[in-house]
């Protein structure tokens, strides 16, 4: 288990310590929902997305998307984390510039009664295989 | 750490116009300025200097006036002069509901709202940026980058978020005019 990240109990992690991934290997990792089971829950999407953060105009892509209704997720009481598994794309890098910074991360967001939202985000790194790097180099 | 939108609290994720919350000391609150457009038969102007908070206030309007249509014009100064005139005049006529931000003051459409920066907001907005996470910029580089930009809470926001990333890395800010 390599990261947490927690709101109102609910928890996205992955299962590679260090987080680090290269193009085309399977991300995988767990989340809970926990006590948002408790806050009039209505449904959840999970996905796998990179985003531009830093200064100016942002940017997004979705590479994978999952969305479940309140009816099929567990009841608290016997909660397992549920798991989920994705085959990464060999772009966008992950990038950490001063400026602007290329992220990838697995977003859970929660859809509660009366239109509140919440969100919890474990970020990762995709960077070049090693043949790619030597390509590069 | 992998690089995320946590990683720096002056990302424009979290001081942009899409997010960032307004401080009602910079203007009127919400509810005053819907009186004021009631008033006015809903057409009036924002008026405010470059990143004051004009535009956050109009998001704030544009949510709570949903069902009600009411057209927001942002930058209306931009415009030249010969099409705002005509704009104004047309929505006079038309009694179109609409609200515009401009930095200066725009004949026939009554100003419903003046917003100023001051230390204050940028104290109150700097402490809401930062609760919870971690930054080697202070409070005081934030004061004397908005003395140092005039005032310009958007250009502030700018510069701290690289003097952030500075000093995160140990690395010389060269075009901070805050060191």
């Amino acid at each position: 288990m390599s990261t947490i990240q927690q709101e109102l109990g609910a928890e996205v992690w992955l299962d590679r310590r260090g987080r680090r991934y290269t193009s085309g290997e399977t991300l995988s990792g767990h989340y809970r929902l926990g006590g948002w089971r408790e806050a009039e829950l209505q449904h959840i999407e999970l996905s796998v997305l990179w985003y531009t953060a830093g200064q100016g105009e942002e940017d997004f892509g979705v590479h994978d998307f999952v969305r479940r209704r309140e009816a099929s997720l567990p009841r608290r009481i016997d909660e397992q984390p549920l798991s989920f598994s994705s085959t990464l794309p060999s772009t966008p890098w992950s990038y950490d510039g001063q400026l602007v910074k290329v992220c990838w991360a697995v977003r859970l967001r929660g859809f509660f009664a009366g239109s509140k939202q919440r969100v919890v985000e474990t970020a990762f790194w995709l960077g070049p295989t090693a043949e790619e790097r030597g390509r590069r180099s | 750490m992998p690089p995320s939108r946590d990683s720096n609290p002056f990302s424009t994720c979290w001081t942009g116009t899409q997010s960032a919350e307004y401080v009602v000391s910079a203007g009127p609150s919400i509810d005053r300025l819907l009186a004021r457009l009631e008033q006015v038969d809903w057409r009036g102007q924002i008026l405010g200097p470059h990143g004051a908070g004009k535009s956050i206030l109009l998001r704030e309007l544009r949510n709570r006036c949903r069902r009600q249509r009411v057209r927001c014009v942002e930058g209306f100064e931009k415009l030249p002069e010969w099409r705002r005139r005509m704009l104004v005049a047309k929505w006079r006529i038309t009694r179109q509901r609409v609200v515009v931000t401009t930095h200066e003051r725009q004949l026939g459409l009554p100003i419903v709202a003046r917003v100023r920066p001051s230390e204050r907001v940028l104290e109150s907005l700097f402490l809401h940026h930062t609760v919870g996470r971690v930054t080697p910029v202070s409070l005081g580089d934030a004061r004397a980058a908005y003395r140092s930009k005039g005032g310009d809470l958007r250009a502030v926001w700018l510069e701290l978020h690289l003097l952030h990333e500075c000093r995160s890395r140990g690395v010389k800010p060269i075009a901070c005019t805050v060191r």
